[in-house]
């Protein structure tokens, strides 16, 4: 089973298209499980005209004090790193859920053990069959909960327990440690980028990212024909050249794809001859020579 | 005029790619030819890009962050009992050439494995994290960035770091103009904190509806008045339409809509805010008109306009707690 | 005796201006009332949620809780900070920011004998 994933530090510059499109055309050859990372916002189910279903819950550990045993020594709100327990007058600790990053060291702390573990759903996972060869996996944080790398910790696990040929990671945007943990135990990463300089900064960020997991990138300029492209291309060609990292790809912008994106039809089901379809057709061929 | 404090803005965007930094360099160079004490402030540390706009291409101040902490291993103590890698939450132990290394870009610096550890083999330890930046652009006013080292956790308390700076550095009758990070985590709940008002910038998109959604949830938290800009409008413009009758719903101030137009990008490439570069492009017409809306229904008469726009109650957060042995 | 909360810049008592945000001012000033109402203490102290990443108001209400505080006066709170003012017992009175302490003061034991 090959890990691939798909990311790109800047956001908007089309990882999902990228990401739902390539594994729609891999799923012509091997089986394929996407899974989407970008728990704060999920899109791909969007994109490819699904539903969510099969809802999970993503538990993390949540702190229960038991006040008979609590002898009100303060401890387990000075070992609080992110300051979700505080004492009240009798000086007895309260629990802040929303705070809480699961860490327990508050359960370790507490000399009499008097706190116990008990569990809050931060979010949810989903799992939904796309086609015979294709399963989307997506993770989903719940309003308010703002703990992402737990919520990208377990939807990966949940993409895992159905990846068999090959598992396509769709990473959110950004470059914090949720990436990394996304990212983490993959073959190879492809980062999505678009001719701009904002792209081409975050662009030399996320391979600075996979080199220091030694994950192996390729790079795929998306919206290629925008502004000044030529310019940033040699920009990105250089950045690249540096991470000895390839270009496998470029996209032009096109109409066409806006539209299958409003549409909710990823424009390599809609139409397989179309020209953006065919580079997909040519990235899952190179994919295809090394898995 | 404004009293008491800078006056905040936050322009944000439950979805990347919408035009966030597009719309905050030029409305904070609009206000900054209007007369108004302008700080620029970035509070994206996981991918700094509105100084890219500004051409800012070097700080007068660099300050390294190091309120963070990574925990670490004394080897001469450990005994490879194991106990941290079970105990951590966050899966950031491994084994590596034999030893047990905790992995610094998962480590969030929580004392779980410290409390844990058998032989007291583990201890904390501040590492620099990223760094804040503070420059002047070559139209006048400042700018504060910061960037967190790829792959790095808590840039939410970098944003935090931005946010303090950029009110060091404004006055009174300063607006601080704050390019968010796309998202709803934590360096967008950051960046929200004590802000005064947000400008809310969509895409007539399904994902861009539901995007805006749950970031308009988050200002409601924070009780933050909001308006409203939708961007490269001419994409759907029914769907437009329907994100403009969910402001309508919500009470946020509908202030334009921007087409899409290909010298946005084009700017971007010779660094210059789109309004500077091709005043006259389509985009550049539109976001000037909204500007000017945006200067006389919302700064000149702050309070009346923030009474007018309060935001509705937001959906109470409720935890989904499951007690200690409890079955679900 | 009643003790009150204002969020302050400067750390500099009855002169200082109400600062607009609770959980980010750079100062917490405490004003102990006697019971004619009387100014007996007027206290300084940094706060904590200035530095604080997250729970920023939850870690100035914890020092609040700590002092004995029983009225928070400010312009607004933070949805973490209401919670758990509400929860600790802390009343919250809503004052405008930029006025001094000294004025502050008035229109907070006006709400006082409002409610009374």
């Amino acid at each position: 089973m090959k890990i691939i994933s798909v990311s790109g530090g800047k956001g908007g510059t089309g990882k999902s298209f990228v990401a739902t499109n390539l594994a729609i055309v891999l799923s012509r050859y091997r089986h394929v499980t996407l899974a989407d990372l970008d728990v704060e916002g999920p899109n791909d189910h969007l994109l490819l005209g699904v539903d969510l279903a099969e809802e999970e819950p993503i538990k993390i550990v949540n702190p229960f004090v038991k006040y008979d045993d609590c002898i009100k020594c303060g401890v387990c709100a000075n070992v609080c790193d992110t300051g979700a327990i505080v004492m009240t007058r009798e000086k007895l600790p309260f629990v802040m859920a929303r705070l809480c990053s699961g860490c327990r060291s508050c359960v370790l702390a507490c000399p009499t053990k008097a706190i116990l573990e008990g569990y809050r759903v931060i979010g949810y996972t989903y799992h939904t069959i796309v086609n015979n060869n294709l399963e989307l996996v997506t993770g989903k944080l719940r309003e308010g909960e703002e703990h992402t790398p737990p919520a990208v910790r377990e939807g990966k696990r949940r993409a895992l327990r159905y990846a068999r040929d090959v598992l396509l990671i769709d990473t959110g945007a950004g470059t914090g440690s949720h990436i990394t943990l996304a990212i983490k135990d993959s073959m190879l990463l492809i980062a999505v980028t678009e001719p701009t300089p904002l792209g081409a900064h975050d662009l030399e960020l996320i391979l600075e990212i996979a080199r220091e997991q030694n994950i192996p990138s390729w790079v795929v300029v998306n919206k290629y024909g925008i502004g000044a492209s030529e310019k940033i291309f040699e920009k990105i060609m250089s950045i690249a050249r540096g991470y000895e990292a390839e270009i496998i790809a470029k996209i032009p912008y096109h109409d066409d794809v806006a539209r299958s994106i409003v549409e909710r039809r990823p424009i390599t089901s809609k139409n397989p001859d179309h020209s953006v379809s065919k580079i997909f057709n040519d990235v899952a061929h190179k994919i295809m020579g090394v898995i | 005029m404004i009293i008491g404090a800078p006056l905040e803005i936050v322009i944000a965007s439950g979805k990347g790619g919408t035009g966030k930094s597009t719309i905050s360099s030029s409305l904070i160079l609009y206000l900054y030819r209007k007369g108004y004490k302008i700080v620029a402030a970035d509070a994206d540390a996981e991918a700094p890009n509105l100084h890219l706009l500004f051409n800012v291409s070097s700080w007068d101040r660099v300050d390294e962050y190091s309120d963070a902490y990574i925990a670490e291993i004394d080897y001469s103590r450990c005994d490879m009992c194991g106990e941290c890698v079970k105990t951590c939450p966050f899966d950031a132990i491994k084994i590596v050439d034999g030893k047990y290394f905790i992995d610094p870009t998962i480590c969030e610096g929580c004392s779980t494995c410290s409390l844990a550890c058998p032989r007291k083999a583990i201890r904390r330890r501040r590492v620099v994290r990223g760094r804040v930046m503070i420059g002047r652009t070559e139209y006048g006013f400042p700018i504060v960035s910061a960037s967190i080292e790829p792959g790095r956790p808590n840039s939410g308390k970098l944003v935090t770091e931005v946010k303090n700076r950029a009110r060091e550095i404004a006055g009174r009758e300063s607006i601080i103009v704050l390019d968010a990070a796309a998202g709803i985590g934590c360096q967008v709940i950051s960046a929200f904190t004590g802000a005064s008002l947000a400008i809310l910038v969509a895409e007539p998109t399904p994902a861009g509806l539901s995007n805006l959604i749950r970031v308009h949830e988050i200002a409601k938290h924070f009780n933050l008045p909001s308006a409203l800009i939708i961007n490269k409008s001419d994409l759907d413009e029914d769907y437009a339409e329907k994100i403009i009758r969910y402001a309508e719903e919500e009470n946020i101030d509908f202030l334009g809509k921007i087409p899409y137009d290909n010298t946005v990008p084009l700017s971007m490439t010779y660094m210059r805010p789109v309004t500077e570069f091709s005043p006259d492009s389509p985009a550049s017409k539109a976001l000037m008109k909204i500007f000017d809306v945006v200067e006389e229904r919302i700064i000149r008469d702050f309070d009346r306009w923030r009474r007018a726009h309060k935001p509705s109650k937001p959906s109470i957060y409720r935890p989904i707690l499951i007690k200690p042995g409890e079955i679900i | 005796m009643i003790k009150i909360a204002f969020p302050t810049e400067k750390c500099e008592g009855l002169e200082d201006a109400v600062y607009t945000r609770f959980g980010r001012s750079p100062c917490l000033t405490i004003i102990t009332l006697d019971n004619e109402n009387q100014i007996k203490e007027v206290k300084n102290i940094r706060n904590p949620g200035y530095e604080a990443a997250s729970g920023a108001g939850v870690r100035s209400v914890q020092t609040l809780v700590d002092e004995g505080v029983n009225i928070i006066a400010a312009p607004s709170l933070g949805p973490n900070a209401a919670v758990i003012a509400q929860e600790m017992g802390i009343k919250h009175i809503s004052i405008p920011s930029g006025i001094k302490i000294r004025e502050a003061l008035e229109t907070v034991l006006n709400e006082i004998k409002k409610e009374a």
